[in-house]
């Protein structure tokens, strides 16, 4: 019997490593495309080849809303879903004992301020670290979180409200990546300065820590969202990674660095479905939107692919149209993912059929109608048999063959499936919209333990470059943040901390236009926001010996925040003609969205009109560790009494906002999950005070308050709107919010200011 | 057979004394009349048929390879616009990704013009996108809509939310109507596009999103009904991207244009917008119930609505359409179960109506549905009397709830109702009664609305195959044609050519 890492318990623990419960060499499924991150199990373990829930081979099933896929190791499932159908839904992190189907532990999270709809939630699956057991998620408001195979939190990051990472309504968040140190994410993001534009971005979090290690945007501004898994190889004597991207190229990235290294424009849509390597010169992919260089959609292309890493300074390299070897336009995927299995690739197409293609040439070979249609749901295999889950609830377990493939089964799970299965030992695990099912043969495999050693990874080398951590900052006055400095080397691995050798200091790019310096202070590896520091942006570059390595940061608003726009310069002309400037440098993906101009007199922010596509616009500057704080806003739209804008403030994860065409004060928080309002009798082109505050109690809850009047009479005593959320967000970054319908009437906002509650 | 061909000509007949003229059998509007009913006059349409191979290297057809095609015409990657057929021209919405003019490549809406004997390319329509992404203009679904065609004058719902009027010659005979800045219209980028022979002649534009602050949801789709001096038009106006906020709730979900000149005359007031569950995408009727014309339509909130064809003044002066009768075509366990409101875009919640509602044997059918991205769930068909007035949900001649969510528009003779569904059933009813008679399963997803004529059901699907049927009280499958590409449009029929419009390509179909 040949085993393969995941199909083996290993109970052999170490200790005195970062974090806690450090772990020797976890076994199991531990990405949701299995080890070999290609949807196959090498395991010759028997498998059941029927699934019928209550069967003799369903051994347990665990009450959960699913759209993704489990993943295992030693022995605790661990099942990202998702509980409640209205205002009460909260996704999870699930830990299962596999044999028992009990839960372990769980970790449950609210969504908020996503564009989710329809429940589209728990789109993804958590990623185990093999080095140490501890399990990632990503949920759908863009929480980032770790913790330990105990359920212990290492750390949470908010991409949304710390990088502008955009969320989307088909919901799809996807699963972390884990490579060496490395915990990467694929979101689209719009940041500041240099990576303000939106954009397909992979941050690269340090799995024990939390702190991010590089940012890398390696395509181009996308058309769609793309939630494709980065799956990992060795290229030269470098780790990158290949994925698809919304900008529709595939993608290759070095995973300890960031550096893109070369894209290849398979589509003019994203490409969500992952690729398939085979051997370390092809790439296989799969997609279901506009072909580039003909009118019909989707297409299953292999790729010749660099063998050798490119030489430093050649900058990242476009594959050409010569880069394919062939192609195959049968296959059209949108977002399930192929898998490949002896020199075959299996793909589950839009219309519900599955395709095999020769993995040498893309014909194909065979083909069979399973269900009307496919949507996120992907194929696996293991023991000799392809398991299928489809969207109608349906699995399909066929046996191909030479020609075509045995059907050994259909199996109706009773409700949509849209993740992949998952084995592990003698386990097949199917996540429903309903359920987690385990199925196994009704007498239990005895599993001999994996007696593979892992090969030793080659020596360290010289220290050839240097690495600043984190590699982005933000600040709110009176804070300060530590760096650790890494000396790499050649191959982007971590030879040692140079933290005390190296030197920290402000700087500016050469005959860079327009370079700004944050408003810090420098103290050794410490930098520092003094209490009056103002709303600032800038490069703090790390010496050691003749490397340098670059951190850029942010001094953002915290309590005391007041900005009155009066000491802007308004150097810039809009397509108006209108003398403008941009937003504050640390507003977070606001430049495109937001310009200061001068209205009535006095220097105010108004959103731009110019794109539709920023008709609405959520802008976060500051932090989302504040709490109970105060955030009011001058703000007003223009507009007729048929057509109005929407404006409003965001308060610790609520949307506060004057709906003008529907004259209401209202808080949202996704507008699913957390709406209430008061009818509110909004003029257009009149000015309006807005205050919000959030105070917590002592039970978990607490109460969202806002209050609006017209600017030129006496605030009221009273609050216009106050509510009570049983389960409120006890710390969320204030933000600046505009919606402009069709982009036809402006908004402006005016005289900010934060302070700590009453 | 023979015998439903006369029946067929009957209400063909009866519906052309409404509409806009047309020269022998075309098919001039979507429905073919403002009745909508989806019955063509026609006969020896060939069901041998084979739609070919590409040339090599190509996306073009080798003729040698087809059968029964007398031409094909390419589009672009996506065309959800059916096409209609009137005056020796071919009108069929689609995008821009085989661009026919070089100069005008990307993303963008189209309308093509081909001549309806030779398949020749004559003109288009660029329409730019707005650029908001999905929310409101859909990259690559292109113009989804169907033109109506009136003599020399065309009318289409473009995606950016117009009601563009056209010259049915284009600019070869030079530029026509008050409307002359085609050149920047067609631009994208903001600078005047060549305007060639091959451009479209616009005479006037209404833009339902800035004259009435209308947000249209994922896109603009409606096909207009032209009957007299008049236009009716659904908005589109629906959700954001939230599917819970509705952006524009007192813009309203129809509106009445002047043909000649694309003033508004009137507009809903029945609060159509504030209920919208999705979009208001169902594209009006005008039937002549009891003799007296009706507008009859189906709204984003599920409710099918008459309104008196004559406007009047709202008490906030403004022309409103007066509210005749309205229809919850949901039953009330679709809205709400256990006192508690059931959720949208669930298997069991409540549809807005999407296709077109059918008036025919003074009755009016129609179907509930959703976005096809929303999936299967509970549906109902219902056939209502439209001269009774007020409320008159609850009060159908019959309904149906074998028929799932559907966003296909029925085919009604005087006995039998076909209605595809969603699911890729088509489902034979019996038009008196509502008893099911038969139910063919295509195995695959239904877009297309069914399309009788020549004594046979004609309808795509969306693992690209044609399906053919008897248009019998028994089930028969007289043929299944494989296109090798989805088919979202409905086949249609005028002057004995059947046109069946897959994803990419236009085919002319007809006895070679």
């Amino acid at each position: 019997m040949r085993l393969q890492s995941h199909s083996v318990r290993l109970l052999a623990f170490t200790a005195g490593c970062l974090g806690s419960a450090a772990f020797a060499g976890a076994s199991g499924w531990h990405g949701w495309r299995g080890p070999d991150q290609n949807g196959v199990s090498t395991s010759e373990v028997p498998l059941p080849d029927a699934l019928a829930v209550d069967g003799p081979n369903h051994r347990w099933a665990y009450s959960v809303q699913g759209a993704g896929t489990p993943v295992i190791a030693d022995g605790r499932v661990y099942a990202f879903g998702f509980y409640g159908q209205t205002t009460d839904v909260v996704e999870t992190l699930l830990c299962i004992d596999n044999k028992t189907g009990k839960k372990i532990w769980e970790h449950t999270f609210r969504d908020f301020l996503s564009d989710n709809v329809y429940n589209r939630y728990a789109i993804g699956a958590p990623t185990v670290d093999p080095d140490t057991g501890n399990v990632y998620v990503g949920s759908t408001p863009g929480l980032i979180m770790g913790f330990t195979r105990d359920g212990k939190k290492l750390w949470e990051r908010s991409i949304m409200e710390e990088f502008g990472a955009i969320t989307f309504p088909n919901g799809r968040t996807g699963a972390p990546a884990i490579d060496g140190d490395l915990v990467i994410i694929n979101c689209i993001s719009g940041n500041w300065g240099a990576d303000g534009p939106a954009r397909n971005r992979f941050y690269a979090f340090d799995k024990l820590t939390g702190e991010l290690v590089w940012t890398s945007t390696p395509g181009l501004s996308p058309i769609d969202s793309s939630f494709a898994t980065p799956v990992f190889a060795d290229l030269g004597n470098q780790r990158v990674f290949y994925v698809g991207t919304g900008c529709g190229n595939i993608v290759c990235v070095n995973a300890r660095t960031g550096a893109p290294v070369w894209r290849f424009q398979l589509a003019s849509g994203g490409v969500n479905s992952d690729v398939l390597l085979l051997g370390n010169d092809r790439l296989i992919a799969v997609h279901g939107k506009e072909n580039i260089d003909s009118t019909n959609k989707g297409r299953l292309v292999c790729l010749k692919i660099p063998t050798e890493y490119p030489a430093a300074g050649s900058g990242p390299i476009v594959l050409g149209p010569e880069a394919e070897l062939w192609r195959n336009d049968e296959h059209v995927a949108f977002s399930s993912s192929p898998i490949l299995v002896d020199g075959r690739v299996y793909t589950t197409i839009a219309t519900g059929s599955l395709l095999c293609a020769d993995a040498e040439t893309g014909a194909t070979l065979w083909r069979k109608k399973l269900a009307p249609d496919q949507l996120h749901a992907s194929p696996g295999y293991a023991d000799g048999k392809l398991y299928i889950p489809m969207l109608d609830g349906t699995v399909h377990v066929i046996k191909p063959d030479g020609s075509g493939g045995t059907v050994v089964s259909v199996n109706e799970l009773g409700a949509p499936c849209l993740g992949a299965p998952a084995f592990y030992e003698d386990e097949v695990f199917i996540f429903t919209k309903e359920a987690l099912h385990c199925f196994g043969p009704e007498e239990k495999t005895k599993i001999a333990a994996d007696k593979t050693k892992k090969p030793k990874p080659p020596a360290l080398g010289e220290i050839t470059q240097i690495q600043v951590v984190p590699s982005e900052f933000a600040l709110a006055p009176g804070e300060e943040q530590a760096f650790t400095v890494y000396g790499l080397d050649a191959t982007g691995r971590r030879v040692r901390k140079v933290t005390d050798e190296a030197t920290l200091e402000k700087w500016s790019p050469p005959n860079a236009p327009g370079a700004t310096e944050a408003d810090v202070g420098i103290e050794g590896n410490v930098v520092q926001a003094g209490a009056d520091a103002a709303l600032s942006v800038g490069l703090v570059r790390a010496k050691w010996k003749d490397l340098t390595g670059v951190t850029r940061g942010r001094v953002v608003a915290g309590v005391g925040y007041n900005e009155d726009f009066e000491s802007f310069a308004l150097p810039l002309k809009n397509d108006e003609g209108e003398s403008v400037n941009f937003p504050p440098l640390p507003w977070l993906g606001a430049r495109v969205k937001w310009h200061v101009l001068e209205h009535d007199g006095s220097k105010v922010a108004a959103n731009r009109l110019d794109v539709v596509l920023f008709q609405r616009t959520m802008n976060f500057v500051g932090k989302p560790d504040m709490s109970e704080y105060t955030f009011e806003a001058d703000v007003m739209t223009d507009g007729t009494r048929r057509v109005m804008s929407t404006v409003g403030v965001i308060n610790q994860r609520y949307l506060i906002a004057l709906s003008g065409n529907q004259r209401l004060l209202e808080i949202s928080s996704n507008h699913e999950r957390y709406k209430e309002s008061v009818p509110f009798p909004i003029k257009a082109n009149t000015w309006y005070r807005l205050k919000t505050s959030v105070e917590l109690d002592d039970a978990g809850g607490g109460w969202i308050r806002a209050k609006a009047w017209e600017r030129e009479t006496d605030e009221p005593d009273e609050w216009t709107i106050e509510r009570h959320d049983p389960a409120v967000h006890a710390h969320g970054a204030p933000g600046v919010f505009a919606f402009s319908p069709q982009s036809l009437k402006r908004v402006y906002i005016d005289n900010l200011s934060i302070t700590a509650n009453d | 057979m023979t015998d439903m061909k006369s029946r067929t000509k009957l209400f063909v007949a009866s519906a052309l004394l409404l509409g806009p003229v047309a020269f022998g059998n075309d098919w001039p509007m979507w429905g073919g009349t403002p009745d909508r009913n989806m019955v063509a006059e026609a006969d020896g349409i060939p069901t041998d048929i084979a739609s070919g191979e590409y040339l090599p290297k190509s996306e073009n057809v080798d003729m040698e390879t087809t059968k029964n095609v007398l031409w094909v015409a390419k589009l672009g990657s996506q065309a959800y616009g059916s096409p209609v057929i009137a005056g020796g021209r071919v009108y069929v919405g689609t995008n821009n990704e085989s661009p026919r003019d070089p100069n005008q490549k990307g993303d963008r809406g189209n309308l093509m013009c081909f001549d309806e004997k030779t398949g020749e390319f004559l003109w288009q329509l660029v329409v730019p996108k707005i650029g908001a992404g999905k929310v409101s203009d859909w990259e690559y679904v292109g113009l989804c809509s169907s033109p109506a065609i009136d003599g020399d004058v065309g009318w289409v719902v473009t995606n950016r939310g117009e009601v563009v009027c056209f010259d049915v010659k284009g600019m070869a005979d030079g530029n026509d109507g008050e409307f002359q800045d085609e050149a920047m219209y067609s631009s994208q980028e903001g600078e005047p596009i060549e305007l060639t022979d091959q451009s479209a002649d616009i005479l006037w534009i209404y833009d339902v999103r800035e004259q009435l602050g209308v947000f249209p949801h994922n896109v603009s789709s409606c096909s207009l009904a032209v009957v007299g001096d008049r236009i009716y038009a659904a908005t589109s106006n629906g959700v954001d991207w939230s599917h819970k906020n509705i952006p524009a709730p007192f813009a309203p979900a129809l509106i009445v244009l002047d043909k000649n000149t694309g003033e508004l005359i009137a507009e809903e007031a029945s609060g159509v917008s504030e209920r919208v569950l999705h979009a208001s995408w169902s594209s009006p009727v005008i039937g002549k119930v009891n003799g007296e014309p009706m507008i009859i339509w189906g709204g984003g909130d599920g409710f099918c609505y008459g309104f008196d064809i004559e406007p009047y003044e709202h008490e906030e002066g403004f022309s409103a359409l007066k509210e005749l009768f309205r229809y919850d075509a949901n039953p009330p366990e679709y809205r709400e179960k256990d006192g508690e409101p059931v959720k949208y875009a669930t298997f069991e919640g409540p549809s807005e109506i999407i296709a077109t509602t059918v008036f025919a044997n003074n009755r009016v059918y129609m179907v509930i549905g959703q976005d096809p991205e929303h999936g299967d769930g509970v549906g109902r068909m219902s056939c209502i009397d439209p001269s009774k007035t007020g409320d008159i949900s609850g009060d159908a001649v019959w309904t149906n709830t074998d028929v799932g969510r559907s966003i296909s528009t029925p085919s009604v003779t005087e006995d039998l109702v076909f209605q595809a569904e969603y699911d890729g059933d088509i489902h034979c009813l019996d038009a008196e009664t509502g008893e099911q008679l038969w139910v063919y399963p295509t195995h695959s997803r239904i877009w297309s609305s069914t399309l009788v004529a020549d004594g046979k059901v004609f309808i795509g699907n969306e693992d690209g195959e044609l399906v053919i049927l008897e248009a019998g009280r028994e089930m028969k499958e007289i043929a299944k044609v494989d296109f090798y590409t989805p088919i979202y449009c409905t086949p249609v029929v005028a002057n004995n050519v059947l046109y069946v419009t897959t994803q990419t390509h236009l085919y002319a179909i007809g006895s070679e």
